[in-house]
């Protein structure tokens, strides 16, 4: 679902360009983290962040919400250089570690987040509250402390101040990590529900079944480089050895199997033939997001 | 603006407000006031003034501890338990954000000092008062306000200990100021003048908002003396404020 202007260029919620980012701690040198990070998040696209713990997801994020300052790079939201104001007022985003003002009900903290995009306090605050509540499925949180909320509660109350305004973009860092499976799956309809309505989305995680259920982009980070950039059936397509050939030597009874990719195939069978072999079966290996990640990091470590 | 640095403000105040070590503190005031009238109580002649000086002493005492121990920690606790990312990934400027924590806790000093004047000036049982008392109250309030932006500032560029110790080490300085100033004009050594000379540029002159006596109770403070100390404490306040600023927009919020 990427969106075209009216002029016909491809437009993008978010870009980054060559983004590069040291990290100082006392007594070492410094060393950089992010070494020159390229992606694009296009417009409607429901893109995920993948990366093992310590790749720089969050530090990337940091960077992206002007927590932190790059060395140099380019960032543009909504083809705006830089995280504008008006950049702001689209966003919406949850940290990874929701901790949040917990003296605050639920109802004041979404009340926060309104005023602070100068929004008025009135009666269509009180409706979208009662309406963003039922969407995360925490009606009951509404005049509840957020100390007494639990890590799922505080997870939806995140990403309900992300939505309470609407936003065109939301930047959401491991939401579902450290939830259960019920509430694993209530996160994954709510980003469903946004996606299809609209809301481009830009999620970290590590993990990769969730990823693969529900991102149309993926954006795979590895030591602090992009290792993959693009839709998760091309990253699975990429697989070199995904065709299976089982073969038996009738005179022998030997039986031999091999893996290679759709380019060797035809050649691996006439091999097979030539060397006095009958080619039994031959299959194609369906792999998931999963392995194709390993495999896609393995092959990296090799180069 | 102005709105998001209110709803800052206000939501630093209802943090406050709601901390538990913040009523203590008000409790504890309340109770030394209890002792004062106890003490006053024992010795007639002096009674108005034990009440007034313990009184004032109090709210001083708890003002101060207000914003170097609360204004030291706020900014830091905000980046250490990251309750910040959601409020500056909106439209919230890192500026307005810190004019936001500093309001709110001069916000909790102002109404502090307001109840806890309010009910000293009714103990004193003395109404004709009022307006110099108001005065006395203004100058620790402004005190207050140039030691919170010190504490602020402090708290970006040392470590909560250090900047506890330069800001207390500052309080007492700004107190002593006037006297070293006195002592260099007596001693006519152009070293020593010069010395309190640089002395007054580099501190904040808190003496000067020192109105905590039952003289100006009764007298009052010369409207030149008074607007000139408050404009002295409001440069401080400006200037502190440009420093956190400064630091504080360039500061990697890890």
């Amino acid at each position: 679902m990427i969106s075209v202007e009216s002029n016909g260029r491809m437009t993008n919620a978010l870009r980054v360009v060559d983004l590069k980012q040291e990290l100082v701690s006392s007594g070492a040198k410094p060393k950089l983290v992010l070494k020159g990070l390229s992606f694009s998040i296009p417009k409607g696209s429901l893109t995920g962040f993948i990366g093992v713990n310590g790749a720089g997801k969050t530090t990337t994020i940091k960077a992206l919400l002007a927590f932190i300052h790059p060395q140099s790079g380019q960032i543009e939201f909504f083809g705006q250089p830089g995280l504008s104001h008006s950049s702001r007022q689209r966003l919406g985003f949850m940290p990874e570690r929701p901790y949040f003002y917990d003296f605050l009900t639920g109802r004041e903290f979404l009340a926060l987040h309104w005023k602070l995009r100068g929004l008025p306090m009135n009666q269509f605050f009180e409706s979208r509250c009662e309406e963003v509540l039922k969407q995360v499925d925490l009606e009951r949180g509404k005049n509840l402390r957020l100390r007494q909320f639990s890590k799922g509660m505080l997870q939806r109350i995140g990403i309900a101040q992300s939505i309470i305004h609407k936003p065109e973009f939301l930047i959401l860092d491991e939401p579902m990590s450290g939830l259960d499976p019920d509430g694993r799956f209530l996160i994954k309809n709510i980003i469903r529900n946004l996606h299809s309505s609209g809301t481009t989305l830009f999620f970290s995680s590590h993990l990769l079944q969730d990823m693969e259920e529900l991102c149309t982009k993926l954006v795979i980070i590895d030591q602090g480089e992009i290792i993959y950039e693009g839709s998760p059936t091309e990253l699975r397509a990429q697989r070199q050895d995904d065709y299976f050939i089982g073969a038996k030597n009738p005179a022998s009874q030997e039986m031999k199997e091999l893996y290679c990719s759709q380019t060797e195939l035809q050649f691996k069978i006439d091999q097979f033939r030539k060397e006095g072999y009958e080619v039994l079966n031959v299959s194609q290996k369906k792999i998931n997001l999963e392995e194709a990640f390993i495999l896609l990091r393995k092959r990296r470590e090799k180069v | 603006m102005i709105q998001r640095v209110l709803t800052i403000s206000i939501n630093s105040f209802k943090e406050m407000y709601r901390d538990r070590y913040f009523l203590i503190l008000i409790l504890a005031v309340i109770i030394f006031f209890g002792m004062s009238l106890l003490l006053g109580e024992l010795s007639f002649e002096e009674h108005k003034r034990i009440l007034f000086d313990l009184g004032i002493s109090s709210i001083h005492w708890l003002n101060l501890g207000l914003c170097l121990f609360i204004g030291g920690t706020s900014l830091r606790r905000e980046l250490e338990r990251q309750t910040y990312m959601t409020l500056l990934s909106s439209p919230l400027g890192r500026f307005e954000f810190l004019l936001g924590k500093w309001g709110g806790i001069l916000l909790v000093s102002l109404v502090s000092t307001c109840l806890l004047g309010g009910g000293l000036l009714l103990l004193l049982k003395s109404p004709e008062s009022t307006r110099h008392f108001s005065v006395i109250l203004l100058g620790i309030f402004f005190e207050s306000a140039v030691l919170l932006s010190l504490a602020i500032f402090l708290s970006l560029i040392l470590s909560p200990f250090v900047g506890l110790f330069v800001s207390i080490s500052v309080f007492l300085l700004g107190h002593w100021l006037e006297s070293l100033k006195l002592f260099a004009d007596k001693s006519k050594n152009p070293l020593y003048v010069q010395f309190a000379d640089v002395m007054e540029w580099v501190f904040p002159n808190l003496y000067r908002l020192n109105w905590r006596s039952t003289y100006v109770l009764e007298s009052g403070v010369p409207a030149n003396v008074g607007l000139m100390s408050l404009a002295h404490a409001v440069g401080w306040i400006g200037l502190l404020m440009f420093l956190s600023h400064i630091v504080f927009k360039r500061k990697n919020l890890t």
